[in-house]
């Protein structure tokens, strides 16, 4: 597994050429591999964030791109193709927790009181971000990647889920207080920034 | 004073790693494509042959039936003119021949002519249905002569 850091904002949003996506269109393979080249990364990233393992993560990467070849005639460009692509991936994610019955918990309270809580940290665990994540409930993890990292706002994730705002509001506040939690020991050192919300 | 609003860049958690596919996915996905289209071409050309066979099975099996079906009214016309006419044969032993015979022959004569010029059965089955008919009629005839003899 390469781990490269780099800037939160994940690369659904480099553009395609027209001449590709025509190609694309008309089903030339070279065409296809060329979107794969482009948007592999952010695609399989988005899973292993959601997902944490590297085997379902390639397993939603062969579903969203072989949904590509055949969807991609459908593809009408009113939202960039990047972004189609994107929800093209949320929506396999989302499938392979649900075939996990990972994403069953729907209220917060239970979905929380059913998640492990290990207490503190040590100093050496709080960098492994990977690691934090994956100690949250499938549900918010997914929430809390898509709100913080992809940039969806809560209007998208009630869309997304069927739920309320308040729904993935609620869910993504106690992911964070988690993380806090699990980041502070004592409930004193983190510096807390204000940051602006995207309601 | 409102609390400042939790988010991951608060918490220093921004900076999440990116990840790297294997660099043999792309050949795996290539792969399962190209099975699914074998499929899918396979399964539209199984559907086109089923098609085929069931435009063939509305357009000749029916006309098949028919042609079967007439030939067995046919074969069941014959059979009923044969006791008919052994009926009539037992009846005419004891009553003379009426009239009626005259239509007998001519109705077997336009049969005989249309055998030779290898009628359809469309062709052959009114006539053998009136020959049917004809013999009816003469039977009764017959029986009622034979009744007054007996009288």
């Amino acid at each position: 597994m390469n781990m490269n850091p780099t800037e939160a904002r994940s690369g659904f949003a480099q553009e395609v050429d027209a001449l590709t996506l025509a190609r694309a269109r008309r089903g030339d393979v070279s065409a296809h591999a060329a979107l794969y080249k482009l948007y592999a990364r952010p695609c399989y990233t988005l899973a292993m964030r959601v997902l944490g393992s590297s085997a379902t993560a390639e397993d939603v990467v062969q579903e969203v791109f072989l949904k590509l070849m055949d969807a991609i005639r459908q593809y009408r460009g009113d939202a960039p193709f990047g972004a189609w692509l994107k929800r093209l991936t949320v929506n396999a994610a989302i499938d392979q927790l649900r075939s996990q019955r990972h994403i069953d918990l729907e209220d917060p309270e239970r979905l929380f009181a059913n998640a492990v809580d290990t207490g503190a940290l040590v100093a050496a665990d709080a960098h492994d971000v990977m690691g934090l994540l994956q100690r949250l409930p499938p549900r918010a993890r997914l929430i809390l990647v898509l709100h913080e990292v992809e940039g969806y706002t809560h209007k998208e994730l009630a869309e997304l889920f069927g739920q309320t705002e308040s729904y993935s509001k609620s869910i993504l506040s106690r992911s964070l207080r988690r993380l806090q939690e699990w980041l502070t020991p004592n409930t004193s050192a983190v510096e807390l920034q204000p940051w602006p919300s995207r309601s | 004073m409102a609390e400042p609003e939790l988010s991951l860049q608060a918490l220093r958690l921004a900076t999440l790693p990116e990840f790297d596919p294997p660099a043999r996915l792309w050949e795996r996905i290539e792969a399962v494509h190209q099975q699914r289209r074998r499929r899918q071409r396979l399964a539209q050309w199984g559907m086109g042959v089923a098609a085929v066979l069931a435009l063939a099975t509305v357009l000749l099996v029916p006309r098949h039936d028919l042609a079967s079906s007439d030939s067995r009214a046919l074969a069941q016309l014959e059979n009923r003119s044969r006791e008919l006419e052994q009926t009539y044969a037992d009846l005419s032993q004891t009553a003379s021949a009426a009239d009626s015979e005259v239509e007998l022959r001519a109705v077997e004569f336009a049969l005989q002519q249309a055998y030779d010029r290898g009628a359809t059965l469309n062709e052959l089955l009114p006539l053998w249905q009136q020959r049917n008919e004809v013999l009816v009629s003469l039977i009764a005839q017959a029986a009622d002569g034979a009744q007054l003899t007996r009288i």
